[in-house]
């Protein structure tokens, strides 16, 4: 056992570290997409909700974005179970990350449509617009263009964060590997497969990102 | 003969403790423009934004043709429309801005059309339709495809008074619209606002072009703390001023 080539062994757990990167892919994307929808709903309540429901948006972005993803991990898989929720590694670590996903995107949609200028809120009441139709087509589209790059920052931290689920026994990309490190002792190679990994996950958002921002750039 | 477009009667308003309008009345019959002049902070702005509701006012009462917007009398006591008759009201009137305020995400073209389309109704092609012919009527039948940041300054105000104008209003309202406009961009402005009064378009026009105002208007007001201070013709105004505050007022503008 062990102290193989580093090919013959990676032949040898290329399914283990596949099924750890689609794994890590898994949970960062639904994080993102369903944080993100759930970001922008808090969003817009911290921005136009009435004095209770701000308060409870507020309540809810502020305790998200002070806790360490870390703990809001281990609450989600420990301390909910106490209270009769189990769920299990997979279930809680998606819904820490979305959890922790939509605390972000709420508060920086908050600045991207407080950022808009009063001018364009003005001119659509001015036309007869109603206030949903002044979010909908004047607001929102410049809001989300606004927190693009921002976005794309969460959502790369969420994919780092994915990392951490490997703590609750999610058999994602680092559980994986050390898993496999195990079994060969070739600590470097893999640690640094693993880093290749993660960073071409990473590079693929932003390139994403950067495409879409050009896409929907104000001329 | 001559139907009333809108009457303001006794408008008060003020920003907390500080009186902004005292009692306000003007009328203006259909096809009449109104410039209204005077030094900052003497309410001309406030005035205008109140007939477009963007600011509320605290007494008094605003009609266009006949009907009373943005406030009602119930059981003697007065209380503000709900969201949607305001809306409703705010598109009797057609608004320019000084800071031009198109939506920098959408077209020359879409800033017209979608309006149109959102608020009245219309289909697309209808829709285009009507946008096409007032960016020709402004000036700018080629630059439909252009997005404001593409556009200079005066272009984007003649987009502005297009999209506002294309919406139909009963009076427009214009709000020191080229005081954001270099010099030499303002007269393609003042020329748009000049050809839409020939055509019979009932304005109310705040403006420190007192040229302009001579030029175009039926009737110019002067306004002096939150209070029409005189009124009359351009030559009145302008020739004849009858009070001490509009004579050193006129001595400190240039026309």
């Amino acid at each position: 056992m062990g102290n193989g080539g580093f090919l013959s062994e990676l032949v040898i757990s290329r399914n283990d570290l596949f099924y750890g990167f689609y794994i890590t892919v898994l949970v960062s994307l639904i994080s993102i997409v369903v944080g993100t929808i759930l970001g922008v709903l808090v969003g817009v309540v911290l921005t136009y909700g009435n004095l209770p429901a701000r308060f409870l948006a507020r309540f809810y972005t502020d305790v998200i974005r002070g806790i360490p993803s870390l703990v809001l991990i281990l609450t989600f898989f420990y301390v909910l179970s106490v209270i009769g929720i189990n769920l299990n590694a997979l279930q809680a670590g998606i819904y820490s990350l979305c959890i922790f996903c939509s605390a972000h995107v709420a508060e920086m949609l908050r600045g991207g449509l407080q950022n808009v200028h009063v001018g364009q809120t003005e001119a659509a009441k001015a036309l007869g617009f109603s206030f949903r139709q002044t979010f909908t087509f004047i607001l929102m589209p410049q809001a989300l263009r606004q927190v693009l790059p921002t976005w794309i920052n969460t959502a790369i931290e969420t994919l780092k964060g994915s990392s951490l689920v490997s703590i609750i026994g999610v058999q994602e990309l680092i559980l994986s590997t050390q898993q496999i490190i195990a079994r060969n002792f070739l600590t470097m190679q893999f640690y640094a497969l693993a880093g290749l990994l993660y960073f071409i996950a990473c590079f693929s958002i932003e390139r994403f990102g950067k495409y879409l921002e050009k896409k929907v750039a104000i001329k | 003969m001559s139907d009333t477009v809108l009457q303001i009667s006794g408008v008060h308003k003020a920003y907390g403790d500080n009186p902004v309008l005292h009692g306000v009345s003007l009328t203006l019959n259909k096809g009449d423009v109104v410039s209204v002049i005077g030094s900052s902070g003497s309410g001309k702005t406030t005035l205008l934004r109140c007939v477009n509701l963007l600011e509320e006012f605290h007494q008094g009462s605003i009609s266009i043709e006949g009907k009373q917007i943005g406030y009602e009398e119930k059981d003697g006591k007065r209380g503000k429309l709900n969201s949607r008759q305001i809306a409703k009201d705010r598109a009797l009137t057609g608004m320019v801005f000084q800071s031009f305020n198109l939506f920098p995400h959408l077209s020359a073209i879409e800033n017209i059309s979608l309006p149109l389309r959102k608020v009245q109704n219309k289909t697309k092609a209808q829709a285009q339709e009507i946008a096409n012919s007032w960016l020709s009527r402004v000036g700018l039948p080629d630059r439909g495809s252009a997005f404001p940041g593409q556009l200079s300054g005066g272009q984007q105000q003649r987009v502005a008074i297009a999209r506002a104008i294309a919406m139909n209003p009963k009076l427009m309202l214009f709000d020191e619209v080229t005081s954001a406009l270099d010099p030499e961009l303002i007269n393609e402005v003042l020329d748009v606002i000049k050809a839409l009064a020939q055509d019979g378009m009932t304005m109310l026009i705040v403006t420190h072009e007192m040229r302009f105002a001579y030029e175009v208007s039926s009737r110019v007001i002067f306004m002096n703390e939150g209070l029409i201070a005189e009124e009359g013709t351009p030559e009145e105004i302008f020739k004849n001023p009858k009070t001490e505050r509009l004579q050193a007022f006129l001595k400190s503008t240039k026309f």
